[in-house]
């Protein structure tokens, strides 16, 4: 199988394939644990019950028979369990069928989802831990169409079938389609790519093609990534993306510059052998273990989740030791180690979760669709294809900005897929697909133009305009004063304290004794001090923020593309294809209209339901300006219009 | 581009907008009216709650019945031209959209019962984002809007 021609079917049309029977055994597992953790969990203040009765002798019984019954017990759900999911195996079923893939399912209830090749948008697959350890995932077929649509999702199939269903489906839309509206919108476009791109792509392909054939069954083993030995950049293919140099022979750097190829590749009981890529990919790259590392430091989201965690404990002691003063010492003596090592253990846990999720990170361009592969123990496949990218989206966190590195994500519709609720994984789709979580700012255009050469005459950074000089003043003021929660929270407070501070003064409230009205002082002299003291810190590191985006912060256009870079302490640049806005807007307020500045929008149909790209206060002719350009154009009055 | 949009919404639609104001208004201040009631009835603070209400409530009503709806119905301009639709709109908040047509995947009519005792319709424009709607035009033109927008929109050529 694994040596399969590609553009051979390898699924008969109109039989009924069943997905494979771990599916019977492996996924009550899941149910079975939540299952009995709850059970567990709710009985545990019985059985603490039950255990004190037999300490002090109230009742007695054999052990043996207790030991016995809860096996008895713990049988009865999982026979219940494998006896559901064997029904609904056996009801579960999948068809290629002349024009569409239908997928069959339902014990009582049956239901029939089907898909017609020529609207397969993209078919991903995932697989969770457990999945894995048996090499069977779970595939989603997306089709065109926003959020009314569903994904159709089939559950347990083996890799082998998954990667052989997907090019399958690929197959039979481009053989499907021909002559028929969708399978032109699905071709790429000759005139989509400048002269210059689609050269650079054929090179690549080229220098792809031009290796030794990789051996069958390890079609993933792609290189690790290396570092050019002539500029230093970081590379996957075999040639140096920047300079052209070739790899150097078995340069085997340190162990955090590899990367982690084994449990990438390892495939799980059923996986079967890898399938060879449908079309050979013409780029691809990885990440380095040194940039997985940084990928999680640089993240925002553990050293927010372990400030928070430190934050709430240091109020919480702060609160303590403010009523209570003669175990003051004490406490702060236990709790300090406490706070240390709960912030630590949080910090590291959301670390090692990012680590976990973009580990073995993959991302390659095949044929007409980018794919991008990541987890390192619940595994994610996700391809799109370039015609569906709605945005390149080029984002910094602080840190990130600090160092000069980025995350590079492309918007893309999302469908709700049916069951995927609470999934962990529709968090992190949120900003579209990322194609690197972490990549250097100048080797950024060099990955769009090996991932999507397509996009090659996108207007680059230093093209854009800045905004003009109000801006700065209306930034310092939205941000420093009207967005700052910190300052309102400090005026409440103030507010709030001034008044009871008046009641006390009044007579209104009394202390019962002068001991009491010291620790009210100290609570309210200590109290202030904070909130002033956090309002000065976020204020200031507002102003900054406002100075940057102001200073840094730009639009421009050119034919096909509109670029809007939001600059700050976090920086997100945002490059919509003119043709996927499917509304251009312009707002402005009174004190906007006085300066004559407009806010600019551009909504696309990415995420699950739309995403809009703004820039506040660009020049109001520039809006209008802008406006003008989304409106359609004709082949005949084709001329350039740029920003002012 | 500077120049606003041609049309203008019917002007009947100024009795809808305050009709539909109005009911809304109503409720919250009747549900307001059965919080402060029984505060006034069961505390002694005497009747000035209720007092201040009927103030606001007039105030809101004369600037929602009265004040908005001229200055909303004359900030409303749509214009429906042979690419694209062009919607301006909002009286603090002025907002300008362009949706081409090549973009618009289905137009509707829609009608609730106040638009239909005045025999209005509103127009849907939708997208694959979002949705566009022109509120309040007489039934006949509605129809042949969304059929124009419709046609526009299946006609719309390649864009380039």
């Amino acid at each position: 199988m694994s040596e399969a021609n590609p553009f051979i079917a390898t699924f008969e049309t109109g039989r009924h394939y069943k997905v494979h029977k771990s599916y019977v055994y492996v996924a009550p597992i899941v149910a079975v644990i939540a299952v009995v953790f709850v059970v567990f969990v709710n009985g545990l203040e019985g059985l603490i019950r039950l255990y004190s009765a037999m300490q002090r002798g109230d009742i007695s019984f054999n052990p043996l028979l207790a030991v016995g019954l809860v096996v008895l017990g713990l049988a009865v759900i999982i026979a219940a369990f494998v006896g559901l999911y064997a029904l609904a195996w056996r009801n579960m079923s999948y068809v290629f069928d002349e024009r569409e893939f239908s997928f069959y399912s339902g014990i009582i209830t049956k239901r029939r989802v089907h898909v017609p090749y020529a609207r397969v948008q993209s078919v991903n697959h995932r697989a969770s831990i457990i999945q894995r350890l048996f090499g069977v995932c779970t595939v989603t077929i997306d089709s065109a169409g926003g959020s009314s649509n569903k994904a159709v999702r089939v559950p347990y199939l083996q890799l082998e079938t998954a990667e052989r269903m997907r090019a399958e489906l690929f197959m039979r839309k481009a053989a499907v389609g021909v002559g028929a509206e969708a399978a032109i919108a699905y071709l790429p476009q000759a005139d989509t790519a400048t002269a210059e791109g689609m050269q650079a792509h054929r090179d690549r392909v080229q220098a792809e093609l031009s290796q030794a054939p990789v051996p069958p069954g390890q079609a993933s083993a792609l290189p690790a990534s290396w570092a050019c030995p002539k500029c230093g950049t970081s590379n996957t293919a075999k040639f140096c993306g920047k300079c052209g140099a070739p790899q150097p022979a078995q340069a085997t750097p340190n162990i955090l510059d590899t990367a982690a190829a084994p449990l990438g590749d390892w495939r799980g009981l059923y996986g079967g052998t890898a399938m060879l890529g449908e079309e050979p990919a013409s780029y691809e790259h990885g990440l380095t273990n040194h940039e997985l590392l940084l990928t999680s430091i640089s993240h925002d989201m553990p050293h927010i989740v372990a400030l928070i965690v430190c934050f709430t404990f240091v109020l919480t002691l702060g609160l303590v030791l403010l009523v209570q003063d003669e175990v003051a010492l004490t406490i702060a003596l236990y709790a300090i180690p406490i706070i240390l090592g709960a912030t630590l253990v949080t910090w590291i846990i959301a670390l090692a979760g990012i680590m976990f999720s973009y580990g073995n990170f993959r991302a390659r361009r095949r044929g007409s669709r980018i794919e991008v592969e990541r987890g390192l123990l619940a595994r994610n496949f996700s391809g799109i294809d370039i015609e569906r990218i709605q945005s390149i989206e080029i984002r910094q966190s602080f840190v990130r900005r600090i160092i000069g590195y980025c995350e590079l994500s492309l918007g893309r519709i999302d469908t709700a897929s049916e069951k995927n609720s609470g999934n962990n994984d529709s968090k992190m789709n949120a900003n579209g697909l990322v194609v690197h979580p972490f990549v250097k700012l100048d080797r950024v255009d060099e990955i769009i133009d090996g991932l999507a050469p397509e996009f090659a005459d996108r207007p680059r950074r230093v093209d854009c305009a800045p905004l003009p000089k109000p801006a700065l003043r209306r930034c310092l003021l939205r941000r420093c004063v009207w967005y700052n929660w910190a300052l309102w929270a400090a005026v409440v407070t103030g507010v709030c304290w001034a008044i009871i501070g008046a009641l006390v003064t009044a007579g209104n409230i009394h202390f019962a004794s002068a001991a009491s009205y010291a620790q009210y002082d100290r609570f309210m002299v200590g109290s202030l001090v904070f909130i002033i003291a956090l309002c000065v810190v976020i204020t200031v590191a507002k102003g900054i923020g406002a100075v940057l985006w102001a200073r840094h912060s730009g639009y421009t256009w050119n034919r096909r593309y509109l670029l809007l870079h939001n600059d700050g302490l976090s920086t997100g640049q945002s490059i919509v294809p003119r043709q996927k806005i499917q509304a251009g807007a312009m707002r402005s307020n009174p004190f906007q209209r006085r300066l004559s500045l407009a806010t600019l929008q551009a909504v696309t149909a990415a995420g699950t339901h739309a995403t809009t790209a703004r820039l506040v206060d660009g020049p109001a002719d520039v809006g209008f300006a802008y406006l003008d350009w989304v409106k359609p154009r004709r082949v005949e009055s084709l001329k350039d219009s740029a920003p002012v | 581009m500077k120049e606003m949009p041609a049309n203008q919404l019917d002007p009947r639609v100024k009795a809808v907008w305050r009709i539909n104001d109005a009911i809304w208004i109503t409720v919250i201040g009747l549900c307001l009216a059965s919080c402060a009631l029984p505060l006034v009835i069961i505390s002694r603070i005497g009747m000035w709650p209720l007092i201040a209400l009927v103030i606001c409530m007039v105030v809101v009503y004369i600037v929602w019945l009265v004040v908005l709806p001229p200055i909303r119905y004359a900030r409303w301009r749509y214009e429906v031209s042979e690419d694209y639709l062009d919607i301006a709109k909002g009286i603090i908040w002025r907002k300008r959209y362009t949706i081409p047509f090549i973009r618009v995947q289905n137009t509707d009519t829609r009608q609730g019962p106040i638009l239909r005792a005045f025999g209005l319709a509103s127009v849907t424009v939708a997208t694959a984002a979002k949705e566009h709607e022109i509120p309040g035009l007489q039934f006949d033109a509605a129809e042949q809007l969304r059929d124009r927008a419709a046609e526009l929109a299946r006609l719309a050529r390649e864009d380039v």
